[in-house]
C-alpha cells in the first residue's frame, strides 16, 4: 500500500493535469485514443481517462527466469483480472516484457506484436498508436549496464509513429547512472544557441549536483530538450509542457508531456514552441496533491510565467 | 502355516489362516503423481473440451453469464455467480473426490479443475464471495508439475513422486484486498498456452459451435417459444440451468452466444418420458417446423433433430436420436432436446454416450416410444407425418382450382378431347377425394366445394361424349359462348388437334397415363415409392418434376419396344 501522499501526488498529476491535455488532444484529432503503455495491475489510467480511450495495449514486466517471476506473473494476473472485472476488456491486448524491449524488438516475451505495430510485409514497421504512457519506475537510462535501452526506446518509438500525431507521457525516476552524458548535452546544445540567456540557464541546469538535491534538474532540462530534437529530425512538431516532480514510494520523479504533431517535411521539422520557451520552463512540483511551482527555480525564471502555464492547465496554485 | 518369507512380518497379520484375507495397505506415497499426467492426457487432450469443464463450474455456480475471454497465451473463464470463500477455494485442489451435490451439478467427476494440466503452464483461480472484503487466489502451477514428472521418467533411478507430495508443492494460496465491495466472482485463468491451442481457442466460429453444442446456452430473447420452454424446463428437469455465454478474443467485438431464433415453427410439444413403470426418466421440448421441408434444409443444420442432455450438457450429437425414427427423413423436421432427468442414467467421461446399465436401456426405449412408438398415437414420427401429408393434402387442394379451371376453359372454349378431359377430372376427383381426410380445417372444406364444381364439369363433358356432338358444332358453340361472355375467340392452329398435356402430380399417375396396367399390390408399391420421393424430393420442385417427366419418357420407350 503507498503512503497516502504519493498516491495523493500521482492522482493529481493523473487526473488534473494528465486528464485535461488527454481530452484536449482527443477532441483535437476527433477520435478516443489508442493507448500504449504501463497502466499497472491497478489501471487507474483506464479508470480516469476511460471515456478518452480506444484500444489499449498494455504492458506488464515479466522476465523469463529469476526470482521475481512469480511475483510478476501475479501482478499480470492482478492486471488481466481488473481488466476484465472493470469491464476495459473490450479493445484490450496485454504484451508482457520490458516495454524497451517490445519498442526496440517489436514482439513481446511471448512473441506477440502490439496491435498497432504494423510489420508484415513492409521493411519500415509503423506504430499508430494516439497515447503513449510510459510510466517508469526506474531511470533515463543506465550506463553501467550497457546502452541506454530507454533513451533507444525512446528515438525507437519516435521513429515507428512518423506521420502519426501522438501524444507521450513519460514518467521517470530522477536515478540514473549515465554520469556526465546529460551535462555534455546541455553544455552542446547551450553552444548552438545564440541567447546568452539560454546558454547561462542551461550552463546553470548542466551544474546542478547529486550533493545539493538538485540532481533533477539536470534530467528535468534534458529530457524535453532530446525529445524535442529527435521529434524534428523524425518531422515532427513538438510541444512540451512544463515538467512535474513528484516524490512516489521512495523515489524521486519527474513527469513529462509531450504533443507530437507530423509536419510531413522531407527534412527535419521546426517547432512552435521555441527552443527557448523549452529552455526557459519552470519545474512544477506535485506536494501532497496540490500543484506548486518549485521555490527552486533557474536564474531568470519569471514566477508569473510558470504561474501563466499552470492557469492555462486549468490548475489553480500558489 | 507355510512360511512366506518375503512378506515383512509387521504388515502381515500373525494368525492369518489359508482362506483368510486382510486388506494390505497402501501408503499415499505409493500412488504416483504420473496419475494426473495420465488422466489428463486421456480425458482433455482437446483445449475446448477443458474449457468446457471450467464453464460447467461456472453455471454450477449459478453463474448467469459466463465470459470466456482469449487474449494473449491466455484465457479467463469469469462468472458472477456465488464465488468461493477460503475453504470452498482450497476443496479445487481435491483430486477425483466432488463435494457438488449430483442432483444439481453436472461436474461431479471431481477432475475437473485438472482439466488445463496439459495445456497451460499456470492455472489461477480468483475468487470472491459477496460478504468478504478479500479476493481468494489459488495458483496451480502446471508446467512445473510436468516438468518434474518428465525429469523423474528420464531419471535411470526412477523416483517416485507420489501425486499428493506433487501437488501440495506446485499449489499455493494467497489474498489480496478487493476494491470490489459487495460483488462475488470467479475467474479462471490458464496462462501461456501453446500457439497452437490458443490459434484453436481463437477460432471465433468453432468456439461458438462448440458453445452451442455442448454448454447450456440460454435461447435468444427473439425465440418466440424460449421462455415458455425454459420455465418448463426450470420447473420439470431439478437443477436445470442455463446462462448467457460471451465470447471475446482478442481485438474482435465480444459475441454472445446463444441459441438461435428458428422462425417458422409450431408451437412446442414438452413432457415428461416415462419408462415402463410410469417412472419419469427425461422430459422433453420439441418444435416442428411449420414449413414443408426440413431445418436442414432451412438453413438450421446444426438444430436438425433431436439431441440428449444432463442439466443442459449435450451428451452426444442429434444424430444420436435420429435412428429411434423409422422414416429418418422425418427427423429433422423436429428441433428439440431430450433432458434425462434419471439419475440413474450416467454419462460417460467423455459425454458422448451414457454408461451401459439398465437404466440406460430403460431410458433409450421409454424415449423411442415417445419419438416413434408404433402404439404411440402421440409420437413426434406420427405427429410429423400427419403434419406432411396434411401439408401434402392442403398443397393438392390448393393446386386443384387451377387444374379444374384449365380442363374448364378447354370445354369452354369447345376445342378440347372429352375422353381426355373426362380422364383429367377424374384424376382430380380422385386426388381431392383422397386428400380431403388429411387436410387442414378449411382445406378440407374447399375441397368439398371442388368436388362438386369438378363433378359438376364432369357431367357436362360425359354429356357431350354421350350426345356425340361434332367438333365442328362444340366449336361454333363454344365461341359463341366466348362472345356471349366477352371472352376472345382462339384461332385454331396448326397443332390444335394435340391437347396440350395436364400436369402430372405423382409417380401413380405417370405409370397410368404411360398406359400400364397394374395390380392392386402394385399400385400400393408404387404408392409407397411416390409417397417417398415427395417426402424427400418434394412435389413441387424442379427436380421432381424432371425425374417424373423422365420416367414417363422411359415407360412410353418402354411401350414402343414392346
Amino acid at each position: 500500500m503507498l503512503p497516502l501522499a504519493s498516491t495523493q501526488n500521482k492522482e493529481a498529476i493523473r487526473r488534473r493535469w494528465d486528464k485535461p491535455i488527454i481530452a484536449k488532444f482527443s477532441r483535437s484529432i476527433k477520435k478516443p485514443l489508442d493507448y500504449f503503455g504501463l497502466p499497472g495491475p491497478d489501471i487507474r489510467d483506464f479508470h480516469d481517462w476511460g471515456k478518452y480511450l480506444g484500444f489499449k495495449t498494455g504492458i506488464e514486466v515479466v522476465t523469463k527466469r529469476g526470482k521475481v517471476v512469480e511475483e510478476q506473473l501475479r501482478k499480470v494476473n492482478a492486471l488481466e483480472t481488473n481488466v476484465i472485472l472493470d469491464g476495459f476488456s473490450e479493445n484490450w491486448q496485454l504484451r508482457r516484457g520490458f516495454l524497451e524491449n517490445i519498442i526496440l524488438d517489436g514482439v513481446d516475451i511471448d512473441g506477440n506484436a502490439p496491435a498497432l505495430l504494423a510489420t508484415e510485409g513492409t521493411k519500415n514497421p509503423r506504430m499508430t498508436y494516439d497515447l503513449h504512457n510510459w510510466d517508469f519506475q526506474g531511470g533515463l537510462g543506465y550506463k553501467s549496464k550497457g546502452e541506454a535501452k530507454r533513451i533507444q526506446a525512446l528515438k525507437r518509438l519516435i521513429e515507428l509513429q512518423r506521420a502519426h500525431p501522438f501524444l507521450l507521457l513519460l514518467t521517470l525516476n530522477v536515478r540514473h547512472t549515465l554520469g556526465t552524458e546529460l551535462s555534455r548535452y546541455l553544455t552542446g546544445i547551450g553552444n548552438e544557441t545564440y541567447s546568452r540567456k539560454h546558454q547561462r540557464i542551461l550552463k546553470w541546469y548542466s551544474e546542478r549536483k547529486a550533493i545539493d538535491s538538485t540532481e533533477h534538474y539536470r534530467t528535468k532540462a534534458t529530457v524535453p530538450l532530446f525529445i524535442r530534437q529527435i521529434a524534428h529530425i523524425n518531422s515532427f512538431d513538438c510541444y512540451c509542457y512544463p515538467p512535474v516532480y513528484y516524490e512516489g514510494w521512495k523515489e524521486h520523479l519527474l513527469h513529462f508531456v509531450f504533443t507530437l504533431t507530423p509536419q510531413g517535411t522531407t527534412l527535419p521539422a521546426f517547432s512552435k514552441q521555441q527552443l527557448g520557451q523549452v529552455v526557459e520552463m519552470p519545474l512544477v512540483e506535485v506536494h501532497s496533491g496540490k500543484f506548486v511551482l518549485a521555490s527552486f527555480q533557474h536564474p531568470g525564471c519569471r514566477k508569473q510565467d510558470g504561474l501563466d502555464v499552470l492557469r492555462q492547465l486549468g490548475i489553480q496554485s500558489k | 502355516m507355510p512360511k512366506l518369507d518375503t512378506i515383512p512380518t509387521s504388515q502381515f497379520p500373525k494368525d492369518l489362516r489359508e482362506g483368510q484375507s486382510f486388506n494390505p495397505p497402501l501408503a499415499e506415497s505409493q500412488i504416483g503423481g504420473e496419475l494426473l499426467n495420465i488422466l489428463s492426457k486421456g480425458l482433455y487432450t482437446d483445449p475446448l473440451d477443458a474449457i468446457r469443464e471450467y464453464a460447467q463450474n461456472s453455471i454450477d455456480a449459478n453463474a448467469e453469464t459466463v465470459e470466456i475471454q482469449v487474449t494473449g497465451n491466455s484465457v479467463f473463464i469469469l462468472d458472477y455467480g456465488d464465488g468461493m470463500d477460503y475453504n470452498k477455494l482450497l476443496q479445487a485442489r481435491e483430486f477425483a473426490i466432488s463435494q457438488k451435490d449430483i442432483m444439481s451439478n453436472v461436474g461431479f467427476r471431481g477432475i475437473g479443475i485438472y482439466s488445463g494440466f496439459d495445456l497451460c503452464n499456470r492455472l489461477v483461480i480468483r475468487t470472491k464471495t459477496a460478504g468478504e472484503e478479500m479476493e481468494h487466489i489459488l495458483e496451480f502451477e502446471f508446467g512445473e508439475m510436468r516438468h518434474k514428472l518428465d525429469a523423474a521418467r528420464q531419471d535411470p533411478n526412477r523416483p517416485v513422486i507420489p501425486l499428493a507430495t506433487l501437488l501440495h508443492r506446485h499449489i499455493a494460496y494467497h489474498f489480496a484486498k478487493s476494491t470490489r465491495k459487495g460483488m462475488a466472482f470467479t475467474m479462471i485463468q490458464l496462462e501461456n498456452l501453446s500457439d497452437t491451442h490458443i490459434a484453436r481457442l481463437s477460432n471465433l466460429d468453432e468456439m461458438r459451435g462448440y458453445i452451442l453444442r455442448n454448454l447450456p446456452v440460454r435461447f435468444s430473447s427473439e425465440f418466440q417459444y424460449g421462455k415458455e420452454i425454459e420455465k418448463a424446463l426450470q420447473k420439470n428437469v431439478e437443477g436445470y440451468k442455463s446462462a448467457k455465454i460471451i465470447l471475446k478474443i482478442e481485438r474482435s467485438k465480444s459475441v454472445t452466444v446463444e441459441k438461435p431464433n428458428i422462425p417458422d415453427l409450431e408451437s412446442p410439444r414438452i413432457g415428461f418420458v416415462y419408462d415402463s413403470n410410469g417412472k419419469p426418466m427425461a422430459y422433453y421440448w420439441a418444435c416442428l417446423t411449420s414449413k414443408s421441408e426440413s431445418l436442414s434444409s432451412r438453413g438450421f443444420p446444426e438444430f436438425a433433430g433431436l439431441v440428449y442432455k444432463i442439466k443442459g450438457f449435450t451428451i452426444g450429437d442429434r444424430n444420436y436420436l435420429s435412428s429411434y425414427f423409422t422414416r429418418k427423413q422425418i427427423y429433422p423436421w423436429w428441433t428439440g432436446e431430450v433432458y434425462v432427468i434419471s439419475t440413474e442414467v450416467i454419462p460417460t467421461s467423455a459425454r458422448d454416450d451414457f454408461e451401459a446399465s439398465p437404466a440406460k436401456d430403460a431410458l433409450e426405449a421409454a424415449v423411442k416410444y415417445t419419438l416413434s412408438g408404433a402404439q404411440n398415437k402421440e409420437s413426434l414420427q406420427k405427429i410429423a407425418l400427419e403434419a406432411q401429408a396434411s401439408r401434402r393434402a392442403d398443397q393438392i387442394i390448393q393446386n386443384a382450382p387451377d387444374r379444374i379451371k384449365e380442363v374448364k376453359e378447354k370445354v369452354t372454349e369447345g376445342s378440347y378431347d372429352e375422353f381426355q378431359a373426362y380422364s383429367a377430372l377424374d384424376d382430380i376427383l380422385s386426388d381431392l377425394q383422397s386428400q380431403k381426410g388429411k387436410a387442414s380445417g378449411d382445406k378440407r372444406t374447399l375441397a368439398t366445394r371442388l368436388i362438386t364444381t369438378a363433378k359438376n364439369l364432369q357431367k357436362q363433358v360425359k354429356k357431350e361424349i354421350d350426345d356425340q356432338t361434332p367438333v365442328s358444332v362444340r366449336k361454333r358453340k363454344g365461341a359463341k359462348a366466348a362472345t356471349d361472355v366477352g371472352l376472345p375467340i382462339p384461332i385454331p392452329s396448326a397443332e390444335s388437334g394435340a391437347p396440350k398435356q395436364l400436369p402430372i402430380l405423382n409417380l401413380l399417375q405417370v405409370i397410368t397415363h404411360s398406359g400400364w396396367r397394374m395390380r392392386e399390390e402394385d399400385v400400393q408399391i408404387i404408392s409407397a415409392i411416390s409417397d417417398a420421393l415427395a417426402d424427400n424430393i418434394g412435389i413441387n420442385t424442379d427436380l421432381y418434376e424432371r425425374l417424373l417427366e423422365d420416367i414417363a419418357a422411359r415407360l412410353g420407350d418402354l411401350g414402343e419396344a414392346k
